[in-house]
């Protein structure tokens, strides 16, 4: 019983009390001005830190997303793509990790992009003063995916992936593996080198009375 | 800070796994009784002297036999392994439906892993107690604890306590049998 509380508690209570989630990412979504950079911002959050904050984007009817890491800015997170001329619409995603590795996080994802499209600048002249006004977009608030195995699963399915999820998990599978065959190969000692010990034995008692008679 | 916090946890876990994978302390470890000595010489044989032997784990004893012509005591009792036992012989009289132990040997046998499904216990007259014995009839061990005896409390093998504040033991109980005296009564 001793072994077996050892055994959870080294493989199952110390991973569990880790942290696991991704960074979390605010984001609304961005929109094209012609003959402007795409600028991409994001508030992203993890209480480990935030590591490699990506933009993922591509021009329809393009499949495969081109990388643009993200520098930090006053409100976050920020990149400036270069567009090609007359880039309508764009598809992006944003993901990040955290310092410990955990996530990504997610806004939009390469089954689900977001969509950029142009903003078309009105101007109206009114009063000899120039007033642009613009077209109202859609401006949703995105909150990352916090379930990180499905995350990790669109990642494998979708992306060209440069090897980041990738190797984390290999490395979780191969620690479980691991795990499992010292767990298995512990108990398959005991079980192969257990002496068969009696479960009673037997006690011949043999000794002098306490009295003995006199001479 | 968290990553902190989780090495800590960590460390207090191989801690707890230190503890908890060591070996366990016995309290029950008594090894062999050193206490007077002896075989009596007595005038008095009690004809209906007997033994059992208790062991740690139950609650029942094992009747042992006395021979009252070679002045010997056998017998034989099947022990549980796994563990360390803790094996107390008795020998006995029965007057005015009271109990009376008149002597006791005592001994700790590791039966954790027994190398044999046969372990003999061979003592001798050295290992036994006349004047300090302990009550085993619900458990072991309570040495030191007095028995009741009509609501008062008196040491097992002095029922009388008659021997109280002298090395004496032909006040305990068996010096009283074999003396032809009353070991209930002062």
């Amino acid at each position: 019983m001793r072994t077996l509380i050892c055994i959870i508690t080294v493989f199952f209570v110390v991973p569990a009390l880790a942290d696991t989630a991704g960074p979390v990412i605010n984001h609304d979504k961005a929109s094209i001005v012609e003959s402007e950079p795409l600028i991409i911002s994001a508030e992203i959050v993890d209480e480990d830190g935030v590591f490699d904050p990506t933009v993922l984007w591509r021009v329809p009817p393009e499949t495969k997303f081109k990388r643009a890491p993200m520098s930090e800015s006053i409100d976050g997170f920020e990149v400036e793509i270069d567009l090609p001329e007359g880039t309508s619409e764009v598809e992006y995603f944003i993901e990040a990790y955290d310092n410990d590795g955990n996530g990504p996080g997610l806004a939009g994802s390469a089954e689900d992009p977001l969509l950029a499209k142009t903003r078309r600048a009105i101007a109206v002249i009114g009063g000899g003063e120039e007033i642009e006004s613009l077209e109202e977009e859609e401006n949703d608030e995105i909150f990352a995916a916090q379930d990180p195995n499905e995350v990790r699963k669109k990642r494998f399915e979708e992306i060209d992936d440069e090897g980041g999820s990738g190797l984390w998990i290999g490395v979780s599978v191969g620690v479980v593996v691991i795990a499992s065959a010292a767990v298995g190969g512990f108990f398959a000692y005991r079980y192969f080198t257990r002496e068969d010990v009696p479960s009673f034995v037997e006690v011949p008692i043999s000794g002098p009375s306490p009295v003995r008679g006199t001479p | 800070m968290k990553r902190l916090f989780v090495y800590a946890l960590a460390t207090l876990s191989l801690g707890f796994i230190a503890l908890s994978c060591g070996e366990e302390a016995d309290p029950f470890a008594l090894g062999l009784s050193v206490a007077m000595p002896q075989q009596l010489q007595c005038a008095n044989l009690p004809a209906d002297l007997r033994a059992q032997v208790w062991q740690s784990g139950t609650e029942e004893p094992t009747e042992l036999v006395v021979d009252p012509e070679n002045f010997t005591t056998s017998g034989s009792v099947a022990i549980r392994s796994g563990t360390r036992r803790n094996v107390v012989i008795d020998w006995y009289i029965i007057r005015e439906d009271v109990r009376i132990v008149l002597a006791q040997v005592r001994a700790s046998m590791d039966l954790t892993n027994p190398a044999s499904d046969t372990i003999e216990f061979n003592f001798d007259a050295d290992d036994i107690s006349i004047d300090r014995c302990i009550d085993v009839s619900r458990d072991l061990p309570r040495e030191g604890l007095p028995v009741s005896v009509n609501n008062v409390e008196v040491p097992m093998c002095d029922l009388d306590n008659s021997c109280e504040g002298t090395p004496d033991i032909s006040c305990s109980n068996l010096g009283e049998v074999c003396a032809g005296s009353d070991p209930l009564r002062l």
